[in-house]
């Protein structure tokens, strides 16, 4: 299953500010991360990640440090902060309230089987 | 970019097309999908290399969605709106001051419609302007004819000269740091 692309823009930052509040990571590896938390639904790229990543450290919500990869190349890990904590906060409040009111609406409706084709 | 590092020969033409593929992007965002990717790619050999690249995407794709989620050049980004010129304030400063020795009343009468027609003033900056300056002015002809014909002749010259003067400056000022700030509530 493929999911839409409004759906993954809405989720995006609340996403990677949860995944930051396990450690610092560098963008690969928060990428890896969305693929594994979604079981392979969410495929980001690089292209929608750093923009994210840029716009979450120009709203003060991460912050980027530099370190120093397997290989001994400089790269560049981001980290939350309490600001970036107090909007994962806010954000969380907002998805439950959504959560909820999907899960009123759906519970009495037949649950859809899930479609994998065109799944590369 | 892939000419530091060790990159199998799939891997060094990936990040070349990555590199043509973001020449648009900005900079700085162009700079790290450029290292992060080349750090997932640096050391493998050839067929670990292909099954990352095929994992990482085609760079037009990646180009692509940068280009979707990073916001153009020219266009601010939210909450970093673009810097406003200062020209209108400051002609508008410099005729309203200038206009009343260059081309009196007239000239001053020029300064004061360009404050009404100025749209990124709030309503209260202009009206506010504009009563100073007036008041100045009407001060300064004042002093002018009441003083007339008088030893005080000098003084009342002095003042029609001076306190419009150091009233528009003061209001031109006024005005430039006004320009496009939000209307107070």
């Amino acid at each position: 299953m493929r999911i839409e692309k409004d759906l993954v823009a809405a989720a995006a930052t609340p996403l990677v500010l949860g995944i930051l509040t396990d450690g610092d990571l560098y963008g690969y590896a928060i990428l890896k991360r969305v693929g594994e938390l979604s079981g392979g639904s969410m495929q980001w790229t690089d292209g929608m990640l750093y923009p994210l990543l840029h716009r979450l450290e120009r709203l003060g919500y991460v912050t980027s440090l530099w370190g120093t990869s397997d290989a001994g190349r400089r790269r560049k890990h981001y980290a939350i902060t309490d600001l970036g904590r107090e909007q994962l906060a806010e954000r969380q409040e907002q998805w439950t309230v959504v959560s909820d009111a999907l899960r009123q609406v759906w519970q009495d409706l037949p649950r859809p089987s899930v479609v994998t084709e065109g799944w590369a | 970019m892939s000419s530091t590092g060790s990159f199998s020969p799939s891997s060094r033409r990936y990040l070349d097309e990555l590199e043509s593929a973001l020449a648009a992007a900005p900079a700085a965002l162009r700079a790290d999908i450029l290292t992060d990717i080349a750090d997932e790619l640096n050391g493998l050999d050839e067929d670990a290399s292909r099954a990352r690249i095929a994992v990482l995407g085609d760079p037009r794709a990646i180009a692509a969605d940068a280009a979707a989620e990073a916001p153009a050049p020219g266009i601010p980004a939210p909450g970093n709106p673009a810097p406003v010129s200062k020209a209108y304030p400051t002609a508008a400063a410099i005729v309203l001051t200038a206009g009343w020795y260059v081309v009196p009343i007239v000239g001053w009468i020029a300064g004061l419609v360009m404050i009404g027609v100025g749209k990124l003033w709030a309503p209260q900056v202009r009206v506010a302007s504009a009563v100073v300056s007036v008041a100045a002015a009407l001060v300064a002809l004042a002093a002018l004819l009441v003083m007339r014909g008088t030893d005080l002749w000098p003084l009342g010259l002095a003042v029609f000269l001076l306190v419009p003067l150091i009233a528009n400056i003061f209001v031109g000022g006024y005005l430039r740091r006004q320009w496009g700030l939000p209307t107070p509530a």
